[in-house]
């Protein structure tokens, strides 16, 4: 269909029918040849004589690759290739936002969605009117707001142009769309999952390379401990708070024949605010001290941390004695809180829970002792901890510390020699 | 989010010019130091110099590393560190978490200070480590500006596709717009110095800090001593004090000399500073 005949059914389809197109046509040839009016004048005029409503010709009909940083109103026909949501409190009333990678046969853009008319799963095919873009960390995002109106398209009936970015494991974001990694698999566990009915093979495990490590999943793909992958076409997702790299057939996955290094380097704290990590090394400086760190009273049934002998939920109980510590580390790009365990606080202490017993009674029930002990040992201090970090948007980001160790201050003179050689002093 | 704590040397924080004020309550503050550094709060590790009771409620100390000194004030809504701070005796390593604070008599003036957050008495090798540790991020500021400055339209997104943080890109083209003339040669300087002290041979040679040098030159400074305090009292308008920038014009004097006889004043007890950067005879 050339343009001519478009704009005819344009106007044919606002009139709803009411003029026959050989009319219109015979309209609009008159006004584009003899008057020489640009076309969309021209519409407007038609419609409007021939008794329509020319605000309907406005057409916001966009495609990825048109939207820029600021369009007010776009319309959109798209394919949700992820979709994650997340909890937010606003004005004491908790409420659910989504947020993932749409696409379309352009391109694809991150969205974010701060209400859904309809329920909306990965691979939905859906039509957006009145949705608008804004900038968000200095790329274009498209924001479903609450004029926005979405309506579910037939299966399949957008294909999406998927562009894949190579990425080091320690960058991947659930807002990066499809990225290509390789890495080593470090675990890898088979498991049956039922999906919609039908029975699936997922492996899950965690791959790294010398940057960090992500847990994965694979569906419909065997993976196995020690293979090097390079995986073009996989995405991440939040699972459990947490990046997770999910690919199946529909990626290029390619064994490689080589072995390669998983090196991990510390990441800086500012790297994982907003999505947290698996696993993930930091360094840092110990800076606080929190409160509830140091000798603490449980709840024997339920864990609670008791200031009394009432649990709230169990009653009377005779609470039992358990150390902890609830520490910032700062590393200087961002802070985290850190929680060290009864056993890693011992350790850190050359204590046992009984004989921080002892100590508070030698100083007639005062419980600060103790952690005024910790803040001694730890804080202004350097270290080096692993865990899992959660972040969350109003306490940030929390580490439940698996491995800690104190850096080795005896290197200092031999490092700044090394930095002073690389400056070419 | 957490703010971090950032790691700068005495002279990039004091050199700072550029303050963005919180809008709302319990938002952050931030001092722009020339190199980038978006600080509203800092971790610090040097020797404590000199503590002085301004007010009953009010304590003042330095902290010096290897470029200058940090000022610190703790008033009532800190009271640990002010107690911490007034029983230890100086010099002593210390480490310190504190917030930025600034001194603005006028449009182009700024004194910056840090209040504490916490106080610790540490030990050399952690000031070591804070040294070698401030140094090497000293460096990155160093690298994403010399990639600033060479960019024809510096921005944010530029840096970060480089590899450097969101925060510092965003800091340094903050500082790009409000600093005219950024040495980045001096902070080069400063970086080398800085590692050079952590060297066995040079730790040999007995550096230490300078509490010793500033007692030396108080002697020959007398006479300028009396044209200050004269000057002072000439000076305090409002009661408030004379401001810095005033003994500044009126003395004649340079910086440097200016702030040795204001120190050795205060030392004597003769003047105080009931408010960062103004002076007033006791």
């Amino acid at each position: 269909m050339d343009d001519f005949d478009r704009h005819v059914d344009d106007i044919y389809n606002i009139l709803e029918g009411k003029v026959d197109k050989e009319t219109i046509a015979k309209e609009l040839r008159n006004w584009i040849v003899n008057f020489k009016v640009p076309i969309i004048e021209a519409k407007r005029s038609i419609v409007s004589k021939l008794g329509g409503d020319p605000s309907k010709l406005t057409n916001n009909e966009k495609k990825v690759e048109d939207l820029g940083p600021n369009d007010a109103r776009v319309d959109i026909k798209l394919k949700v290739i992820t979709i994650n949501s997340k909890e937010y409190e606003l004005d004491g009333i908790k409420r659910k936002m989504y947020y993932g990678i749409v696409g379309d046969e352009t391109g694809t853009i991150p969205f974010t969605a701060w209400k859904l008319d309809v329920e909306l799963r990965k691979g939905d095919c859906v039509e957006v009117k009145n949705a608008y873009t804004r900038e968000w960390q200095g790329k274009v995002q498209l924001v479903f707001g609450n004029n926005t109106k979405l309506s579910l398209l037939p299966p399949n009936s957008v294909n999406v142009k998927t562009t894949i970015k190579p990425a080091k494991i320690v960058e991947l974001h659930p807002k990066m769309g499809f990225v290509e990694v390789m890495g080593k698999i470090l675990e890898a566990n088979p498991k049956e999952v039922m999906v919609d009915g039908v029975p699936r093979k997922v492996y899950e495990g965690i791959i790294g390379d010398d940057t960090g490590e992500i847990p994965f999943s694979a569906w419909d793909v065997e993976v196995n401990k020690g293979d090097v992958l390079r995986i073009s076409g996989a995405y991440v997702r939040t699972f459990r708070g947490m990046p997770q790299l999910v690919f199946d057939p529909r990626a290029s996955i390619e064994k490689r024949d080589e072995d390669i290094e998983v090196h991990e380097i510390p990441v800086t704290l500012e790297s994982l605010e907003g999505k947290g990590g698996f696993n993930v090394l930091v360094e840092g400086v110990i800076i606080d001290v929190k409160k509830g760190s140091g000798l603490i009273y449980r709840c024997p049934e339920c864990g609670r941390v008791l200031t009394s002998t009432i649990c709230p939920v169990h009653g009377k109980v005779t609470p039992k004695p358990d150390l902890r510590i609830k520490a910032v580390l700062d590393d200087g790009t961002g802070g985290m809180i850190c929680i060290f365990n009864r056993e890693q606080t011992e350790k850190i202490l050359g204590i046992d829970v009984n004989k921080a017993i002892s100590i508070v009674q030698e100083n007639f029930g005062n419980m600060m002792v103790i952690r005024e002990m910790i803040e001694d040992k730890l804080i202004a201090v350097p270290m080096r901890l692993r865990g899992n970090v959660i972040s969350k948007e109003k306490y940030g980001l929390t580490m439940l510390v698996k491995d800690f160790e104190f850096i080795n201050l005896e290197d200092i003179a031999k490092n700044a020699e090394n930095l002073l050689e690389e400056l070419g002093w | 989010m957490r703010e971090p704590a950032w790691r700068v040397f005495a002279a990039e924080y004091n050199s700072s010019k550029y303050y963005i004020k919180a809008t709302e309550p319990k938002t952050p503050s931030y001092v722009i130091t020339p190199l980038g550094a978006k600080i509203s709060r800092l971790f610090i590790v040097g020797v404590l110099t000199e503590v002085r009771l301004i007010t009953d409620e009010i304590v003042k100390a330095r902290i010096a590393d290897q470029t200058g000194a940090f000022y610190l004030l703790a008033g009532k809504f800190n009271p640990d560190s002010r107690q911490l701070l007034e029983t230890v005796k100086v010099p002593q390593f210390v480490a310190v978490v504190g917030k930025v604070n600034v001194y603005n008599p006028k449009e182009d003036l700024m004194y910056v200070s840090v209040v504490p957050e916490r106080v610790k008495v540490v030990n050399e090798i952690l000031r070591d480590y804070w040294v070698f540790d401030t140094a090497r991020r000293l460096k990155i500021r160093i690298d994403a500006m010399n990639e600033a400055l060479k960019m024809d339209e510096p921005t944010a997104d530029k840096l970060v596709s480089l590899g450097f943080s969101q925060k510092l890109s965003e800091g340094i083209i903050i500082a790009l717009q409000k600093y005219q003339r950024i040495n980045v040669e001096r902070y080069m300087d400063m970086l080398k110095d800085a590692l050079k002290h952590l060297l066995p041979e040079y730790k040999a040679m007995g550096y230490e800090l300078p509490t010793v040098e500033e007692e030396e030159v108080a002697e020959e400074s007398s006479e300028n001593e009396d044209l200050i305090l004269k000057l002072i009292d000439e000076l305090d308008q409002d009661g408030k004090g004379a401001s810095y920038e005033d003994l500044l014009e009126k003395s004649g004097l340079d910086e440097e000399k200016l702030d040795e006889i204001l120190l050795s004043l205060q030392e004597k007890g003769e003047i105080y500073e009931p408010y960062l950067g103004k002076f007033k005879k006791i």
